[in-house]
């Protein structure tokens, strides 16, 4: 053997030798953290739980841990105790915190979550209506949920087609919370027959919880928040202006029901007077019409004149109706502030001023409806 | 040592690698930190700083580019002694070895952080800096052609992280960026000198000079290559702000690895995982070029064998980078590096120029009096 031959061997031999350098964790060994819970328990502690995926040989499966500390991080040593693995975070989906943790605010469980590299950006966070072990405990009941985390996480995967509510992650509740003028929103978790639900939106002054909307007016926050695509939403229009289409019996219904499809949704919300904080959103949508609770006549150009008209009533309704409802609670999850803001020459506005015009500002929201295809009868 | 260097053309590259180079000696982790760095200073503005940088070095590597071009083939460190005379111009020499090894030492160190940081927490710094300190080693032990070709591979290889970011892109809420041009000059030439640390490397083009074969065709590659690095820049910050809230951004360590945190495919969860790994392939060839430009200095100051000094400097620092393992020991660190870099990089040609000016003046008035 020559020196040469010598010389590549050697590194040939490092470069095997050199990988054990490097500490390594073997996956059977692990649990892997998939969904968190926190509740706040007496005495400033705090409990998780966690739902864990074990990788055996002959089957993975999951399983719930508890553990109560002071800290995220203590209970999730006090959890470990009860287990033959390490607990391994980096694959958190969810986190889901208990409604009077949240009423205490979220902030000292989200620094954590930011300054540990460990846990991903990309995790969904949501509220519990009552507490996270509650739901989370469901794992143990059996049923036809394998993996309580898992169903959570497509729950919410499901009920949004495009990057907005309710797949709120960690990236985008941070952001929003720490920017000024504009409170996030988080969807609320509740138990319904053992199956849980999304059944609000839960609002945040800062990172307190303190109120809900219905999650019907999920549709008009995320028309506001993006462009809308390939969304469906339901409108229960007064029945009277449609008498005269109707074809068929009359029923005994006040309203006619409608549910349609959005193709395209967009919105732009202006300041339009400083002094007054008076605001104008425009908002055009394209829709496709989907459903008619009574028989009524929409071959004429009038009755689809009508139909637009009257669902933008409704809509234009529905928003200042939502708007009262956060002036009352004093939460702007829409964002006006963060467009005050930007206008605001001297950029002095803070969380604390907000509060106090918000109350006071006046939105005059423009609805525009084109119903592009309203079925055909065959 | 003789001021006027003359180099065999074999041993020469073409003006085109300068482009190259000069990109692989800027980006090291500059590009992770800098939009919190002006953001401190100029805000929802950070752009207009970044721009006002670029400027400023647009009209410094024009300046050094005039320095060098009054003299046939030489560097800054012949240079510094046809002008300073032999003792005061080693000195100077000395002074940008040092700095050299310095900002060598602020990448390696801060990039072994960020390792620690996000993969493997326990594991010492020692064997991290080793590790690419072998590697450094092993690369500055071919020739100068064998460096820039590594660079060249390098610099192909890791454009394709910034592809990743496309997501955040889409999620840009461009509120943050008003109300626009409300930073006081002040505060915006404050932002624009923070980013002088992302911007440094360009200093190389005093070393680069008398290897560059076609000498004519130099600037455009340097005009092309710093270009390059300032729209990285620019584009990263502008990403950060609008991505990130504007109280958030001023409390993140490295805003554009927190960027690759955001990005999830369906087959690998932690992008950013891959992203810090990947990151070495930007690291090590700069730290290759800022080894070789230790290693070509003392050999020109003071005749020692390129190999001597490597090993040297090697051990050196390998020594400090192992020590150098909290928080606050790098963040001063990269302090004292930004300020000397601000005055070796930004200031110093500057005050070389009127130097110059006046002596050729003195030589030609000489000449035809002769």
């Amino acid at each position: 053997m020559t020196y040469k031959h010598m010389r590549t061997l050697t590194l040939i031999v490092c470069m095997f030798l050199l990988v054990s350098c490097i500490p390594h964790k073997k996956i059977e060994d692990l649990g892997i953290i998939t969904t968190r819970g926190t509740d706040a328990i007496e005495d400033d502690r705090i409990r998780s739980t966690f739902i864990i995926f074990e990788f055996n040989p002959e089957k993975t499966s999951s399983r719930v841990l508890t553990g109560d500390g002071k800290t995220l991080k203590g209970a999730r040593i006090n959890a470990n105790a009860a287990s033959n693995f390490e607990l391994a975070p980096s694959k958190i989906q969810l986190e889901l915190y208990g409604s009077k943790l949240a009423q205490k605010g979220l902030s000292p469980y989200l620094d954590l979550l930011g300054r540990d590299s460990n846990i991903p950006d990309t995790m969904y966070l949501s509220i519990s209506k009552t507490t996270a072990n509650d739901i989370l405990m469901l794992q143990n009941k059996g049923g036809f949920i394998e993996d309580i985390g898992r169903f959570l996480h497509d729950v919410i995967e499901e009920s949004s087609t495009q990057e907005v509510f309710p797949k709120v992650t960690f990236s985008t509740f941070f952001t929003t919370l720490f920017d000024t003028g504009v409170d996030p929103i988080l969807p609320v978790f509740e138990v319904i027959d053992d199956t849980p639900k999304i059944t609000a939106i839960a609002l945040f002054q800062d990172d307190q919880y303190i109120g809900d909307l219905p999650m019907e007016d999920k549709i008009l926050l995320n028309l506001l928040e993006a462009k809308i695509r390939e969304q469906l939403f339901d409108v229960s229009l007064p029945f009277k202006p449609f008498a005269k289409y109707l074809v068929g019996k009359k029923s005994e219904n006040k309203e006619l029901n409608t549910s349609f499809r959005i193709l395209k949704g967009k919105a732009k919300s202006t300041l339009i007077n400083k002094d007054e904080v008076s605001f104008k959103t425009d908002i055009k949508l394209d829709i496709d019409l989907l459903e008619l609770s009574e028989q009524i006549s929409i071959k004429e150009p009038d009755a689809i004149k009508l139909l637009e008209t009257e669902v933008e009533k409704v809509l234009t309704k529905r928003y200042q109706k939502m708007l009262e409802q956060l002036k009352e609670i004093n939460t702007d999850p829409i964002g006006y502030g963060a467009i005050y803001r930007a206008k605001d020459k001297n950029s002095a506005l803070t969380n604390e001023k907000w509060r106090e015009l918000f109350p006071d500002i006046k939105v005059e929201y423009n609805i525009k409806v084109k119903i592009k295809h309203h079925g055909e009868h065959f | 040592m003789n001021v006027y260097m003359k180099i065999k053309p074999n041993h020469q590259i073409r003006a085109i690698y300068l482009f190259f180079l000069i990109v692989t000696l800027q980006t090291g982790v500059g590009v992770l930190t800098i939009s919190r760095n002006v953001f401190t200073f100029s805000e929802q503005d950070s752009w207009l700083s970044i721009l006002l940088a670029f400027v400023g070095m647009l009209i410094i590597v024009l300046v050094m580019l005039y320095i060098l071009r009054q003299y046939e083939s030489t560097d800054i460190f012949g240079i510094q002694i046809d002008l300073f005379g032999k003792f005061i111009g080693k000195v100077l020499g000395v002074v940008y070895i040092v700095y050299f090894s310095g900002a060598l030492l602020s990448v390696l160190s801060a990039y072994i952080q960020i390792v620690q940081v996000f993969i493997y927490p326990t594991l010492p710094s020692f064997i991290i800096a080793l590790l690419i300190l072998l590697l450094v080693v092993y690369a500055s032990l071919g020739d100068f052609k064998v460096i820039v070709g590594i660079t060249f591979i390098f610099f192909f290889l890791t454009q394709s992280l910034f592809l990743l970011i496309y997501y955040p892109v889409v999620q840009i809420d461009w509120n943050h960026f008003f109300p626009m041009l409300q930073t006081p000059l002040s505060d915006l030439l404050k932002g624009a000198k923070s980013a002088t640390y992302s911007l440094s490397g360009f200093e190389f083009i005093f070393l680069f000079y008398p290897l560059i074969n076609d000498k004519k065709n130099i600037k455009l590659p340097i005009i092309l290559g710093i270009s390059y690095t300032a729209i990285i820049l620019l584009i990263t910050s502008v990403i950060t702000i609008g991505y990130f809230s504007l109280k958030d951004l001023e409390y993140l360590e490295w805003p554009a690895l927190t960027l690759y945190k955001s990005i999830t495919f369906s087959f690998i969860e932690r992008i950013d995982y891959m992203v810090v790994v990947e990151w070495m392939m930007i690291i090590v060839p700069n730290n290759i070029l800022y080894m070789w430009g230790i290693t070509y200095g003392v050999e020109r100051l003071f005749n020692v064998p390129k190999k001597k000094t490597l090993f040297i400097a090697a051990i050196f620092l390998l020594i400090c980078a192992s020590f150098l393992d909290s928080n606050l020991a790098i963040h001063q660190l990269t302090k004292v590096i930004s300020i000397i870099a601000f005055c070796l990089v930004f200031i110093y040609p500057l005050i070389l120029l009127p130097i110059v000016f006046i002596k050729k003046r003195i030589l030609k008035s000489k000449g035809s009096a002769n």
